[in-house]
C-alpha cells in the first residue's frame, strides 16, 4: 500500500503541504479561487511544530484503523486490496466519533457545509498526493509498503 | 409486582410489529442446509459484526451463522433519530454494504429469536418472527452479542398508541411515519439516546420537552458547565428543557392516543408523541438458567466476561451492551453501552473465537456527539474524584470549553466542547498512560501538539498502529 512518511530533519515548517491538501480538496481546485472566493476546506495534514523541530502528520492508514472500529455510521473502512482507510464521505453524519478515537489527531471536523469528518485520503486520482509532490524540499516522501 | 410486569409486557409487545418493508432485506435469509456452523453470533450490531470481521481475518473457511431477531440487514443503530430528523435516509442506514454476509460467507438468519441456551449440548434454537418455525443450530463457538433492552418505569398508560422507546429500527420508522400529525412530544430522558432524538423532533414538530430526573442533561457524558453548553444549544433551538423533573402518568383520549403526561411537579404536558429514553439494560434474557455467569444487579446484571471478551463457559463469549467491559481509566470492569466498544470487543472477541489471543483494552466511558453544530467530545472521568491526587486543567473561551482530569500527571478525564479538534491525542495518552509532567502547562493550550511530547511518545504516534491490543 501507498503510505505518507514525514522527515523531520528536512521538514521546514513552511505550511505549503497544508495549503495544497486544501486546494487538492477544495471545489474549484485553484490556489487563488480556494482562498479567495471559496470556504477552504480543513487540512487534512497538520504541519507541527516547536522551536526548529517541525513535521507534517497525516492519516496513518493504520492496519488497525481504530477509526473505522469506532465509526457509528459504518462511513470508515479499510480496503482489503489496497490496505487504504477509506472514508464514505455520504455515509458520515460528522458525529466526531472517529476524531475522538483517532490518537494521531489526523481527523478533523469539516463545518463548512454538512459536518463531515475530512481525513487524508491519499488524493484519488493522483498518482503522487499533492502534499507529496508539492513539499519544497523533499521532507515527505511516499513508500510503497506490502501489505 | 405481578401488575407491573404485566404491563411492561404489554408495552414490549406494541412494538415488534413490523411497519414498512425494505426491499433487500429478506433475500439473503434463503437457509443453508446444514444446522451446524463453526461459529454462532447471536446479535447482527456492531458487536456482531464486529466479530464475523474479526473471525474472517484469521479463519478464512470455517463456517458462520449470524442471528438476529429484526429482519434487517445490519444497520447503524445510533443513526436511527438521524433516520427521523431525515438527514439519513433508509439506505444510509446500513452499517455495511449489502454484500456483507455473501462477503464473508456468513449464513444469516434475520427475523429469528434465539432462546434454549445449551451450553453443555453446545445447540440453541431459533424461532421465526415471521411464520413460527423453529431450527436448532449446533455450533462449536459463540458469541453473544444481544445488546440492550430499553428501561421501563413502571407507569399508566404506557400502552398508549404514540408511546414508545426509541432503541431500533421499527421504532424511529414507526415515528418517522408519525410525524405528520404530531404537533407536540415529550422525550422522558436527557441522556444520549433523549437528548439525540429531541435533537431530530426539534425542527419538525411545534413543541418538544426534554423532561430529566437529574439536575443536568447528559449527566453520565458531561459535567455541569458542558451540560449547560448542551442544554443552551437545545434551548437556542426551541427544545424545552425541564429539569429535576420526570413523568409519573400517561394520559390518552377516547381513541388510545396519548394525549397529556403528568409531572412529578404537579404541572401536565399535553404531547400526542411521548419517547420513554431512561436507558438501556442489558438483555440477556438468553443466559437465563444457564451456567453463564451474570454481575449483580447493583453492578448492572451484565454477562460477565474476562479481558478476552470470554464468559464463564469456555468457548462462549459475550461483547456490547449485554455483557461488561474493562475500563483502562477505572481498572474494573463494567457496562460501557457504547458502539465502539460493542464493535471492538465482538472484533476481539471474533479474533479469539478464531485462535489468535487478543484482549480488549480500549474501553472506557467514552462519547462524542453533536447537538445542532455544537459538538461535545468526553472520555473517563466527567468529574473530578473526591480524592486526593486528582486534580483538573481547564480552559473556557469564546463559547469552547476544555478540561482534563489528572491524576499523577496522567490523563484520567476529557471533555472537550465547541472545538473538538485533535481530541483523539489526549484520548490517546490517557490509553497509553503517559506522564504530562513534561508538557503540562501546554495542554489545552493552542501549543499543544504531538510535537510537544515526549520523543518515544512523540515516535510511537507518527506510527501507523499495526497491532490491536
Amino acid at each position: 500500500m501507498k503510505r505518507i512518511y514525514a522527515k523531520e530533519d528536512v521538514c521546514i515548517g513552511c505550511h505549503l503541504c497544508e495549503v495544497h491538501c486544501q486546494v487538492e480538496h477544495s471545489r474549484t481546485r485553484n490556489i487563488i479561487k480556494t482562498f479567495k472566493e471559496e470556504i477552504p476546506p480543513p487540512s487534512r495534514i497538520t504541519v507541527e511544530e516547536s522551536g526548529p523541530v517541525s513535521f507534517a502528520l497525516q492519516c496513518r492508514h493504520c492496519p488497525e484503523p481504530y477509526c473505522a472500529y469506532a465509526c457509528i455510521a459504518g462511513a470508515i473502512y479499510q480496503d482489503e486490496q489496497t490496505g487504504e482507510v477509506i472514508q464514505e464521505k455520504d455515509k458520515c453524519i460528522g458525529c466526531w466519533t472517529c476524531v475522538l478515537s483517532c490518537t494521531k489527531g489526523a481527523i478533523r471536523a469539516d463545518t463548512r457545509g454538512p459536518r463531515k469528518a475530512a481525513k487524508c485520503d491519499l488524493c484519488p486520482g493522483r498518482e503522487v498526493p499533492a502534499c507529496v509532490e508539492m513539499c519544497p524540499n523533499d521532507a515527505l516522501y511516499l513508500e510503497e509498503e506490502e501489505l | 409486582m405481578t401488575l407491573f410486569t404485566l404491563r411492561k409486557r404489554n408495552f414490549e409487545n406494541q412494538y415488534p410489529v413490523p411497519s414498512t418493508r425494505y426491499p433487500g432485506d429478506f433475500r439473503e435469509n434463503k437457509l443453508m442446509a446444514t444446522k451446524k456452523f463453526k461459529y454462532l453470533v447471536i446479535g447482527n450490531s456492531a458487536g456482531g459484526i464486529g466479530c464475523v470481521e474479526g473471525i474472517r481475518r484469521v479463519d478464512r473457511t470455517g463456517t458462520i451463522a449470524i442471528v438476529s431477531d429484526e429482519r434487517y440487514h445490519t444497520y447503524s443503530r445510533p443513526l436511527i433519530t438521524h433516520l427521523i430528523e431525515g438527514d439519513v435516509e433508509r439506505g444510509g442506514m446500513d452499517f455495511r454494504p449489502r454484500s456483507f454476509y455473501r462477503g464473508h460467507d456468513v449464513q444469516p438468519y434475520l427475523g429469528f429469536r434465539a432462546g434454549n441456551l445449551d451450553t453443555n449440548g453446545r445447540k440453541v434454537s431459533l424461532v421465526s418472527s415471521e411464520d413460527g418455525t423453529r431450527h436448532t443450530i449446533r455450533f462449536e463457538k459463540l458469541l453473544i452479542a444481544t445488546g440492550g433492552k430499553p428501561f421501563i418505569p413502571p407507569m399508566e398508560g404506557l400502552d398508549l398508541d404514540g408511546v414508545t422507546p426509541m432503541i431500533n429500527l421499527d421504532q424511529s420508522l414507526e415515528v418517522r411515519k408519525k410525524l405528520g400529525r404530531v404537533k407536540s412530544a415529550v422525550v422522558l430522558g436527557a441522556g444520549l439516546i433523549g437528548t439525540k432524538t429531541a435533537q431530530a423532533l426539534a425542527h419538525q414538530i411545534e413543541k418538544v420537552t426534554m423532561v430529566e430526573l437529574a439536575d443536568r442533561i447528559l449527566s453520565p457524558v458531561t459535567d455541569a458547565v458542558s451540560s449547560e453548553m448542551a442544554a443552551d444549544a437545545f434551548r437556542r433551538n426551541g427544545v424545552q428543557v425541564l429539569l429535576t423533573n420526570t413523568v409519573t402518568e400517561v394520559r390518552g383520549d377516547n381513541r388510545g392516543r396519548v394525549s397529556e403526561v403528568q409531572l412529578k411537579d404537579g404541572s401536565v404536558l399535553p404531547c400526542d408523541l411521548f419517547i420513554v429514553a431512561i436507558g438501556v439494560r442489558p438483555r440477556t434474557e438468553i443466559v437465563e438458567g444457564t451456567d453463564i455467569s451474570l454481575s449483580d444487579i447493583k453492578l448492572g446484571g451484565g454477562i460477565e466476561v474476562g479481558m478476552n471478551m470470554e464468559t464463564n463457559v469456555e468457548g462462549i463469549y459475550a461483547c456490547g451492551d449485554c455483557a461488561h467491559a474493562h475500563d483502562f481509566v477505572t481498572g474494573g470492569m463494567k457496562l460501557l453501552p457504547l458502539w465502539p466498544n460493542a464493535y471492538i470487543g465482538g472484533r476481539i472477541a471474533g479474533l479469539n473465537m478464531a485462535g489468535s489471543k487478543h484482549q480488549h483494552r480500549w474501553a472506557t466511558n467514552m462519547n462524542s456527539v453533536d447537538f445542532f453544530g455544537f459538538p461535545m467530545v468526553s472520555a473517563g472521568f466527567m468529574l473530578k474524584p473526591d480524592r486526593k491526587g486528582f486534580e483538573e486543567v481547564i480552559r473556557q473561551e469564546d463559547g469552547n470549553y476544555s478540561k482534563v482530569i489528572l491524576k499523577g500527571d496522567v490523563i484520567q478525564g476529557l471533555i472537550m466542547a465547541g472545538n473538538v479538534d485533535r481530541a483523539g491525542i489526549y484520548l490517546g495518552l490517557m490509553r497509553e498512560k503517559v506522564k504530562t509532567t513534561s508538557f503540562k502547562k501546554e495542554l489545552l493550550t493552542d501549543d499543544f501538539a504531538v510535537v510537544q511530547l515526549p520523543f518515544e511518545v512523540k515516535e510511537k504516534i507518527k506510527q501507523p498502529i499495526m497491532e490491536i491490543e
